[in-house]
């Protein structure tokens, strides 16, 4: 009868771990939506700054080091940062290991190439999935990024000390990793270049190249050729804007305006991917608790049934021996 | 070039039936403020403040802490100061093409909401957090890079709050909301 003691115990566990993934699911689920919202809601700055960023840098040739990249130093191997985008929390699936997992591949093309790697992780579950390969690497380490709201100057702040390493030479390339929101259903783990800058026109061409981590240098002369391009097309629409001040002051403080942007963008990318993820997830987990329920209930009542037609047959069978 | 000016000036204006009216757009990281068809708006550009009407000439300009002050396409010509609306900003970019002004500025703070009082005492904290610094670094000059940015960002914070405290004094009281809440 101990076996039937067992099973009732087990049926009240997994129901209470049911009533728990449900719960999150309905807590991600709402969470999902507002998060989608300030994904919307953030869209028309970055659209137009984006637009600016292009009419700007087709028509002045000096770019900023930030924006153009910075060759790398004789003798020396180029050093790239790796900035990963995670969660801080996990029962999402595998949304951090996917993000992670595109960051480690790119580390690893990278370090085959002689290339130096660094980490700056932005979410607790990157680092701690990091720690063990490359817990030396892993240089800084930003947390609670959404709670309780996510808020751009945090994204400004990270810019500017993404910023000042640069500045101070501690790498050459930025390379930023984050979960791009599609559906709830599907998120997808994005890279995208940071230092020097990528743009939609280089985004395609990046695209097809796959993965191989080129050197400053060659990444440079190869942005150069678009550029150009879009330079004549936009002043045939719209005509030589003036600039107050210079273009090139304007655009030394819109790159790194910019930088903040992008991270402010995958802040809010990541959020609505790791809710979408979570509910998900979650719904599968409740989907699969129910049906362990079902079974246990199944074998609960085939032995409680064996038990009493044994106690049955004991008692018949004791009588008629009488 | 001025041809090319001249056209998109008067397609605007066919399109817009006559209308001096241009498309206005006012937007943070976090949300676009506003949007919509504006008669006159007046910018605090980086160089001076500059007003925009329909089919200004196209510039991209760096913008200074101000306060923006727009006005809706059909209180042109009337007296729009009554329904003007106006925003304190701490800087930003600005793109003018002839239909179009797009303000980018990091957070957009309607002049009403500002208050006074609330803006003198966070100056008056961020001083004295700015003294308590001075302080510590005679004290121990080890960890001068963060004590450095920390006082960076609190002077930065006094120069923005001086400013709120400008535009209010210049735009505060003539607000009929504030005059109502006074």
């Amino acid at each position: 009868m101990a076996n039937l003691k067992e099973l009732r115990i087990r049926i009240n566990s997994v129901k209470a771990t049911q009533k728990i993934t449900s719960a999150m699911k309905l807590v991600a689920g709402a969470k999902l939506r507002r998060a989608q919202e300030q994904v919307q809601a953030a869209r028309p700055y970055a659209e137009r700054m984006e637009r600016m960023l292009t009419l700007l840098a087709a028509r002045t040739s000096s770019r900023p080091p930030l924006m153009e990249g910075r060759a790398v130093a004789e003798g020396q191997s180029a050093r790239h940062l790796l900035v990963v985008g995670t969660a801080d929390r996990g029962l999402c699936g595998g949304f951090n290991a996917n993000i992670v997992r595109e960051a480690r591949r790119h580390a690893a093309d990278l370090q085959k190439q002689g290339a130096e790697v660094q980490f700056y992780c932005l979410g607790r579950k990157g680092r701690d999935q990091l720690r063990m390969q490359y817990g030396d690497k892993i240089v800084s380490t930003v947390e609670d990024l959404t709670r309780p709201q996510p808020e751009f100057s945090r994204a400004d702040a990270i810019a500017s000390d993404i910023i000042a390493r640069f500045e101070s030479g501690e790498f050459e390339v930025c390379t930023l990793f984050f979960s791009k929101f599609v559906s709830a259903i599907t998120q997808e783990p994005t890279k995208v270049n940071l230092i020097p800058l990528e743009r939609a026109e280089e985004a395609t061409a990046e695209a097809t190249d796959g993965a191989t981590g080129k050197t400053t240098g060659k990444n440079t002369d190869k942005a150069q050729a678009p550029r150009e391009t879009t330079s004549t097309s936009q002043a045939d629409a719209t005509g030589a804007p003036e600039f107050e001040p210079g273009q090139e002051e304007i655009l030394s403080s819109l790159a790194p305006h910019n930088l903040a942007v992008q991270i402010w963008r995958a802040i809010l990318e990541n959020n609505a991917s790791e809710q979408g993820a979570r509910m998900t997830a979650m719904d599968n987990a409740t989907r699969n608790a129910g049906d362990m329920i079902r079974r246990l209930n199944l074998v609960y009542n085939r032995t409680r049934q064996a038990a009493v037609t044994t106690e049955l047959i004991e008692i018949i069978s004791a009588k008629e021996a009488l | 070039m001025s041809d090319s000016k001249a056209q998109a000036r008067e397609a605007q204006g066919s399109e817009a039936q006559g209308k001096e009216s241009f498309r206005f757009e006012l937007a943070t990281p976090a949300r676009a403020v506003a949007e919509g068809d504006y008669g006159f708006v007046i910018v605090p550009g980086a160089e001076g403040d500059f007003g925009v009407l329909a089919g200004h000439s196209a510039l991209v300009s760096e913008l200074r802490a101000g306060v923006i002050r727009a006005r809706k396409a059909r209180q042109v010509g009337t007296d729009g100061a009554e329904s003007e609306e106006r925003w304190f900003i701490a800087g930003g970019f600005a793109e003018v093409t002839p239909e179009r002004l797009t303000l980018l500025v990091s957070a957009a703070e309607p002049l009403d909401s500002l208050d006074a009082a609330a803006i003198e005492q966070s100056i008056q904290d961020a001083q004295e957090d700015i003294a308590d610094l001075d302080k510590e670094e005679s004290t121990e000059t080890g960890k001068e890079t963060s004590a450095d940015t920390k006082r960076m960002a609190l002077e930065r914070s006094v120069a923005t709050n001086h400013a709120r405290l400008k535009a209010l004094e210049t735009f505060g009281n003539s607000s009929p909301k504030a005059q109502a809440h006074s």
